[in-house]
């Protein structure tokens, strides 16, 4: 079976600055995935739900 | 039980005075039977099918196929099915261009198609000029598509495309138009691609329509990691994280999940 993973905002952001205390863990799990043929999938709406919710709540 | 079963398709009509017989029933309504057969006994997995046997006969023509038992049961059910609806969009795509694709041949020479099993005596479907197994066009709707694998045909005399071998969806032909093949200056075969189509997809199933694609954008797709690549990237990105603590703005941006 082939695999794949979900990625976060959180790992793009440790993964694209490089002074990030966890910088070097998701560069590791980057050619890891690469590696392995893992295919890496984003949400591209997930972002926008939440911030969504994030408004509602602020507006409540 | 017997393991063989036999699928009868009588076709009834004229060709020019005579009735239909095979002395004056043409060859290439044969070839389109055959292949329409193929893809409604085993619309998936042709390499790996059971062998399929032919024969014509007398009565108006009578194709007549021997598959096994067990596929000769479902196709049954199939056309049971598919008459009982009068509709063939609950059919997978291949099986139901299949019946359209007889049902055109009908329209065109105002033949009527009976198609029979072994399992029963009567005809299970009949398809004739006045019957409309179409499928609805509503039902599949234009979306974007990315499609990985490795190049390994591009060109074509009346239709320019390429061929992408993909693991996830087979072997995929992808129209470009010619314009595009004549630009690209590098050798494109046997290479690895992603590619952006687009293509008619089933809003109830999912189901992806591999005849209707055509190309959006051809990626340079090299899934290694590459260091220096990768820190071109930081360089660019990471002046947008000054001075913002990624911590605090992701806890700010998801807010809380207490209910």
């Amino acid at each position: 079976m082939k695999h794949s993973v979900l990625l976060d905002t959180s790992f793009f952001i440790r993964l694209l600055n490089d002074e990030d205390a966890l910088h070097l863990n998701a560069v590791a799990y980057f050619k890891y995935f690469l590696e392995n043929e893992i295919a890496l999938k984003i949400s591209t709406i997930k972002r926008n739900i939440k911030k969504i919710s994030f408004l509602a709540r602020k507006e409540i | 039980m017997e393991k063989i079963g036999d699928i009868e398709i009588r076709v009834v009509g004229k060709s020019g005075n005579q009735s239909l017989s095979p002395n004056n029933y043409d060859i290439k309504h044969i070839a389109t039977i055959l292949q329409n057969v193929e893809d409604l006994l085993y619309p998936n997995n042709k390499k790996d099918r059971p062998i399929i046997t032919y024969d014509i006969q007398e009565g108006s023509v009578i194709h007549l196929f021997k598959t096994t038992i067990q596929t000769v049961i479902g196709f049954s059910a199939v056309l049971g099915q598919v008459q009982a609806n009068e509709s063939i969009d609950f059919l997978e795509l291949k099986t139901a261009r299949a019946i359209e694709n007889i049902q055109n041949l009908s329209r065109q020479k105002n033949y009527e198609f009976q198609i029979k099993t072994s399992l029963k005596d009567n005809y299970e479907l009949t398809i004739n000029p006045y019957t409309k197994y179409f499928r609805t066009e509503n039902i599949w709707v234009e979306a974007e598509f990315y499609f990985y694998g490795i190049l390994k045909d591009a060109g074509g005399k009346s239709k320019a495309n390429i061929h992408l071998d993909t693991k996830d969806y087979g072997y995929l032909s992808i129209e470009t138009g010619e314009e595009f093949l004549k630009e690209r200056e590098e050798n494109l075969l046997y290479k690895k691609f992603g590619v952006r189509v687009s293509g008619k997809q089933n809003i109830e199933t999912g189901e992806i329509d591999t005849k209707s694609l055509s190309l959006l954008e051809l990626i340079d797709y090299q899934p290694k990691f590459d260091s220096d690549y990768l820190n071109s990237l930081i360089k660019k990105a990471k002046k947008s994280w000054n001075n913002i603590n990624p911590d605090e703005w992701l806890l700010n941006l998801r807010g809380g999940y207490e209910a």
